[in-house]
């Protein structure tokens, strides 16, 4: 059965509890209503005998009596009021009695006592009033007045009296009645009332109870699914609440919220389940809210001792209680953390790679942040030994690169030493060879020495010879010489007389020029008159032609005699100079020639005391050529031995070439090993 | 047939009709006239007359030179002193007296009226009214000036508005 039916159901059957509670109410308001008519129907008829027929006739009586104390038109005329009133209220009370036919009856009785009152009134008034005109009345006329009011109020009272009597036979046990049956029933109907809504409420209890059973249920499960869920918990209990059958609206929520646990939810929990290192959630807090199942095998704690407490106290990374918290910087600049730690368990030292980031809601509050942890203590391990063997290999890869720099220099210097020692080998070899050849030359040269020496020594006594005859040959050339010097003097002299004669001629050469050059203006003046003169001038101007024509011949040749002129004075003073340095050499050479015979006879004293030193330069010489031999026998031997270094440095330089070349090798090696 | 006396300003030379020269006279010294136009370069005394000393070469643009050895004065006759040849050839000259300052005196040349052709088109225009026309000699052109209009009527109205 459908949620909504049983709903429906329900209310139904307890509206139709209060239709029937109502109705009957109902039924019974309705017959309280006809009694209470009735009542009051019977208490009207009980108002208008007492009110309307009753008391005016009891006024009916008081009036009479007090007419028959005291006569008065107001007395009479109350009188007359009352007894109208009677009359009226009889009347109308008969109309009420219609219905019933005991007092019908009565009340026609009533109509005829009524007016067998009235005109026994009326005839009681007209008496008195017939007996007051006389003036006073007799006392039998009062007498019979008095009787007369005596009949009437007796008869008033009979009248008040059968009509109460009547009344009260009929009327007072009706209205008893009728006052029985509405209480009665009223009583009857309160007490169906409260019976019926007893039950009713009872039955809407039972009703609701039972449809709140149905529908209550399924909810509660619902509920229960929830809040688990909320707490994280996804276990079997969930599914077993969500899973049961039907086809109402509950069931379908139920289904819904399976499916998707089995899906979104489920996904998620399985992906958080299934997460292959340790994972956490923690709220702001720093709480743990969530932790798989790797985490808690990780920090070794049952979940009850980790969920809901502080993370920090559960890895104990450096980071955590600072300010360098990854879930705190996480929170605080809303990005992924990522982070290593050392973190010491059952004194092992672990490497941690942690990484935070915040949670949010699907609104983007800021619900917490999760953390990984993942174990990279191997890996750390491993690094730290390739670490530490790369350390070494690099430490040794630059020492091997600083020996092996340290042996390219030496070997290069080596390689250069011995480049150098082996040039400076060579060179000395070839010293060594000039040395001897010196030497051997230096002997051959010393004994030669020797032997001119002693030649010397016999030419000086001769050159002392040939340097007396000499000195004499000087002197005599020094006579010749100045006699030449006399000479050139008297020619220089010539030539100076003759620069002087040429230099005349100069000058007579120049009035010569000028006087060409006069002639050649006056015969081309000459010209300029013979033409102005016409024909007449035409012989003259052939005469003026030709002197022009002398005179430019004229001008011609001296200026040739003027070059020859210039030139030989250009000759002489070359002469002069000439003779002048003649002059200055002569006595120069004169000079010499003087020196020449001091030096001479110097030579002759000089070449006595020449011809003993070279006896002892000889001597000498013959002690060197001695040890010039000892020095030849030495440097044979130096050659040997450089000649020996030189290939023994030669086969170094190779070696250190080639070391070279390996150390360079070595260093890229190493370059390569260290790049 | 004409017969003309030639000179040299600075290398380039010159011809005047003879008829129109009365002598060729050596550079004597000549006294500088104060406020006298450049090509004025003095007067000389000539046996008591007194001659205006022109230099050519300022008017046809070959600028004023230096003296020298060769240096010449030639003495123009003033239009008084023209002979009769000289006038029934049309000759004229100037009124007054005066010296052309030369640098050297060439010869006597004489040309036909064929040989002289007009001076070139390009000369300029002021330049074109001195020169009377070029002719050729054995080795040389000849420019031939027009004395008239060097030293005539123009030329002393150009003195006179320049004194």
């Amino acid at each position: 059965m459908k949620f909504r039916t049983k709903i429906t159901l329900g209310f139904g059957v307890i509206l139709l509890m209060m239709g029937i509670v109502g109705g009957i109410n109902y039924m019974y308001t309705n017959k309280a209503r006809q009694n209470l008519n009735q009542y009051i129907h019977w208490t009207a008829i009980n108002n208008v005998s007492n009110e309307e027929v009753t008391q005016p006739l009891m006024k009916l009586g008081i009036a009479l009596n007090e007419y028959m104390r005291k006569p008065s038109s107001e007395a009479r005329e109350r009188i007359l009021t009352s007894l109208k009133k009677c009359k009226i209220g009889i009347d109308k009370w008969k109309g009420q009695v219609k219905n019933l036919p005991a007092l019908e009856k009565f009340a026609l009785t009533m109509q005829a006592a009524g007016r067998k009152l009235d005109s026994r009134v009326k005839g009681f008034l007209d008496f008195s009033e017939k007996c007051g005109k006389g003036g006073a009345c007799t006392e039998a006329e009062k007498k019979k007045l008095t009787s007369m009011v005596e009949a009437l109020t007796s008869e008033i009272d009979a009248v008040i009296k059968n009509l109460g009597t009547n009344m009260d036979e009929v009327i007072d046990p009706r209205l008893e009645k009728v006052q029985k049956k509405v209480f009665d029933e009223a009583r009857y109907s309160a007490m169906l009332s409260v019976t019926l809504t007893i039950g009713g409420i009872l039955l809407g209890i039972l009703i609701a109870f039972l449809i709140g059973s149905t529908v209550f249920r399924p909810i509660k499960r619902i509920r229960d699914a929830i809040t688990l869920m909320a707490e994280g918990d996804f276990s079997e209990e969930v599914t077993d609440n969500l899973n049961f059958k039907g086809k109402d609206i509950i069931t379908e929520m139920a289904q819904g919220l399976l499916k998707m646990l089995n899906g979104v939810i489920g996904e998620a929990h399985s992906f958080r389940e299934g997460l292959p290192f340790p994972f956490f959630t923690a709220n702001n807090e720093l709480k743990i809210t969530y932790a798989n199942d790797q985490f808690l095998k990780m920090v070794g704690k049952p979940s009850e001792e980790v969920f809901g407490h502080y993370c920090g106290s559960m890895v104990k990374a450096q980071q955590c209680n600072t300010q360098q918290c990854l879930i705190k910087r996480a929170l605080a600049s809303k990005d992924i953390i990522h982070d290593i730690s050392e973190v010491e368990k059952d004194g092992e030292k672990l490497w941690l790679d942690m990484s935070a980031n915040i949670l949010k809601d699907l609104r983007g509050n800021i619900l917490g942040a999760a953390e990984t942890l993942i174990d990279i203590t191997e890996e750390k391990k491993g690094q730290k030994t390739i670490e530490e063997n790369r350390q070494l290999l690099l430490r040794v890869a630059e020492e091997v690169q600083e020996i092996a720099n340290q042996v390219a220099t030496a070997a290069e210097l080596l390689s250069s030493q011995s480049n150098e020692i082996a040039a400076g080998a060579e060179e000395q070899s070839a010293q060594a060879n000039q040395v001897a050849a010196a030497v051997e030359e230096m002997n051959a040269t010393i004994a030669e020495v020797a032997k001119n020496a002693q030649e010397a020594a016999n030419h000086s006594q001769a050159a002392r010879e040939v340097a007396k005859q000499g000195n004499e040959v000087v002197d005599e050339s020094i006579k010749k010489i100045q006699l030449l010097a006399d000479t050139t003097q008297n020619v220089a002299n010539s030539i100076k007389a003759l620069a002087e004669k040429s230099r005349e001629i100069d000058r007579v050469i120049e009035v010569i020029s000028d006087i060409a050059d006069q002639t050649n203006l006056l015969a081309l003046n000459a010209t300029i008159e013979a033409a102005s003169a016409g024909e007449a001038g035409k012989g003259f101007a052939v005469v003026a032609g030709e002197v022009k024509e002398l005179a430019k011949q004229t001008a011609e040749s001296t200026e040739s005699v003027g070059e020859a002129i210039q030139q030989i004075q250009e000759g002489i003073r070359q002469s002069v100079e000439m003779t002048e340095e003649t002059l200055k050499e002569v006595s120069e050479v004169t000079e010499l020639s003087g020196k020449a015979g001091t030096s001479l006879e110097e030579i002759v004293d000089k070449t006595g005391n020449a011809a003993e030193m070279v006896a002892g330069i000889a001597a000498a010489a013959q002690q060197q050529s001695a040890a010039v031999n000892e020095i030849s026998k030495n440097v044979d031997g130096i050659m040997t031995v450089s000649q020996q270094t030189a290939q023994g440095i030669a086969e170094s330089a190779r070696a250190a070439n080639e070391l070279t070349q390996l150390s360079k090798e070595l260093l890229e090696s190493a370059r390569k090993f260290q790049g | 047939m004409e017969q003309f006396a030639t000179f040299y300003l600075n290398d380039t030379l010159f011809g005047i009709p003879i008829l129109t020269i009365r002598e060729i006279h050596p550079l004597i010294e000549m006294t500088p006239v104060p406020l006298a136009p450049d090509f004025i370069r003095g007067l000389v005394n000539l046996r008591g007359q007194v001659v205006t000393i022109i230099d050519l070469g300022i008017k046809l643009g070959v600028g004023r030179r230096d003296s020298q050895e060769r240096t010449r004065l030639m003495i123009i006759k003033p239009n008084a002193e023209l002979s009769d040849l000289a006038l029934e050839k049309g000759i004229k000259t100037s009124d007054d007296p005066v010296g052309l300052l030369i640098d050297e005196i060439g010869d006597v040349v004489s040309a036909e009226e064929n040989d002289i052709e007009p001076p070139p088109a390009n000369m300029d225009i002021n330049d074109l009214k001195y020169v009377r026309g070029v002719a050729k000699t054995r080795s040389d052109l000849l420019t031939l000036l027009n004395l008239n209009q060097l030293l005539g009527v123009e030329g002393g109205n150009e003195n006179q508005n320049q004194i």
